[in-house]
């Protein structure tokens, strides 16, 4: 059974996904503060120095499963939470599920390329199929739930936002 | 004492991906679009540059092999998380949803490891 707290977030993430509209906004780079940034990077160092530990202790095969732990997440669904409130913090979260389908495809593909390429080629090629990826998931989620939701009210049009 | 140097540098590395995919992700929206970038490759750019260097390009395509099992983990980490976020705190929930990594994580390990 699903509950109505989970039903309210799913229709949250739903109509942010298909209707909000895409920007790329450069200018809010000045509105990024130092001490989230700071707290990322410790997240980073903290999660990477933590992963190598594991590969040095346990070796190669068990440290790599830690190169795809939820680095970024706590911290940033944290700073969210705090800055924009919980809906924003969980929309980021559903955001992140597809990226980590994406990272899957990211590792197979470092996996079949780095002992074909260079190593930093292997990387390239990698992050650009991540990318591809994650975009192409995104874009069929967005059309399809637009194609769902188109015979409802648009909040977004109304200004809303 | 030959492991702390590059142990640091992966730690480096980590922490400046983790910052530049969490820039990009401030100037994109919506939330549901920059929201894909906390789940960037951020902590495996630089790993497997390094264990490349440092340990052969062999051991770097099983790290990569191992990490398909840790991304199985962080799909069920973030779905966890959306809902426990709403119910905990962003806190609280983010961290609870480690419980999902984990063992989501340790069972693709052991579909790709245990015969």
């Amino acid at each position: 059974m699903v509950s109505r707290r989970a039903r309210s977030a799913t229709i949250r993430i739903a109509d942010d996904a298909a209707r909000a509209p895409i920007r790329f906004e450069p200018n809010r780079l000045v509105a990024v503060h130092a001490r989230g940034l700071g707290m990322r990077f410790a997240f980073g160092f903290g999660v990477s120095v933590l992963a190598g530990i594991v590969g040095l202790a346990l070796g190669s095969r068990v440290g790599g499963v830690f190169l795809a732990f939820p680095a970024i997440l706590p911290a940033s669904l944290t700073l969210i939470a705090d800055q924009d409130g919980r809906d924003r913090a969980e929309i980021d979260a559903a955001g992140a599920t597809i990226g980590a389908v994406a990272l899957a495809v990211f590792a197979a593909i470092a996996a079949v390329t780095v002992t074909r390429l260079t190593v930093l080629g292997a990387v390239a090629i990698a992050v650009l199929a991540w990318t591809i990826s994650a975009v192409a998931i995104y874009a069929v989620i967005r059309r399809t739930l637009r194609s769902v939701l188109s015979r409802q009210p648009n909040p977004h049009e109304s200004g809303a936002e | 004492m030959d492991s702390v140097i590059p142990l640091l540098v992966k730690g480096v590395l980590g922490g400046t991906f983790v910052v530049v995919f969490a820039v990009l992700s401030e100037m994109l929206g919506p939330k549901s679009l920059s929201g894909i970038l906390g789940a960037a490759p951020s902590i495996a750019c630089g790993a497997l540059a390094v264990i490349a260097a440092t340990d052969g390009v062999s051991a770097a395509r099983t790290e990569s092999i191992s990490m398909i099992a840790g991304a199985a983990g962080m799909v069920a980490y973030c779905i966890v998380a959306i809902y426990l976020v709403d119910r905990l705190g962003a806190l609280g929930g983010s961290a609870a949803a480690l419980v999902a990594w984990t063992g989501t994580a340790a069972l693709g390990w052991a579909v790709l490891y245990i015969r």
